[in-house]
């Protein structure tokens, strides 16, 4: 997929565990690790919204779009 | 609310279908039993009762259908015929419980569901088949009858459609799976 998820570089930029971030965002770490490695077909709002909260980020930050 | 109240009804009748499923396994279990023996007492020169179980209350009354008694081959044949179309049942039914069981955890639309239900569509088709065909010899003549239960057929269809509606369920149930 072209959509690049770079959720791994912020949260080492906000040295953050997964199973913190997990639990911070309401969502089980399996699905959190779906997310990480690409696997995920989509992504709700409300996940963004709760991730760009406690990362203190854009969602620019965290997808990339590349070729 | 309205949504506890369906699923209890639900579960209710997925009670009930695994109930009577298992019933009938049992029953069709007996059954094969019972053709066993009508199937190898030609062999060995065991008698047949004109009817098992007179007194009780499951009566197998083998002098109803006297053509089949008339031969051994006769015997033979109507007896493998009905243990593998009742093995087919058996197999059936276990799918089906399968399929109840993946129901009741929430598990309706992953891909054993659709295996199951394609299994289900090739044993009944299966029995259609050899319900089809029926071989009797009688006073030194062999006569081949062609009588295909269309209704078997049907349910075999039937349960290939619903594997198909649910591969695009199974389809659905992964998008929303993967939607983080």
């Amino acid at each position: 997929m072209p959509i690049i998820v770079n959720l791994d570089v912020m949260m080492a930029r906000r040295k953050m565990r997964s199973k913190d971030l997990a639990e911070k965002l309401g969502i089980t770490e399996a699905n959190l690790s779906i997310l990480k490695t690409g696997k995920a077909k989509a992504v709700r709002f409300s996940t963004l919204e709760a991730i760009c909260e406690v990362l203190e980020c854009q969602p620019g930050d965290i997808l990339e779009y590349q070729k | 609310m309205y949504f506890r109240i369906g699923l209890e009804m639900n579960n209710r009748i997925l009670k009930i279908t695994a109930l009577l499923a298992r019933f009938m396994q049992a029953g069709y279990a007996l059954l094969i039993l019972f053709f066993l023996y009508l199937g190898i007492s030609s062999f060995f020169n065991w008698p047949l009762p004109e009817s098992v179980g007179a007194n009780s209350w499951l009566k197998l009354n083998f002098s109803a259908d006297e053509e089949i008694i008339d031969s051994s081959f006769n015997r033979v044949f109507f007896s493998v015929q009905s243990i593998g179309i009742y093995l087919l049942f058996i197999l059936t039914l276990q799918a089906l419980v399968k399929v109840i069981s993946s129901i009741k955890s929430l598990n309706a639309f992953r891909k054993e569901s659709i295996a199951e239900f394609r299994k289900i569509g090739m044993f009944i088709f299966l029995v259609f088949l050899i319900g089809a065909v029926k071989l009797s010899y009688i006073n030194n003549s062999l006569s081949i009858e062609f009588s295909p239960d269309l209704e078997y057929l049907l349910i075999a269809l039937l349960s290939w459609v619903i594997a198909e509606v649910f591969k695009e369920g199974n389809r659905l149930w992964e998008e929303n799976e993967l939607t983080i």
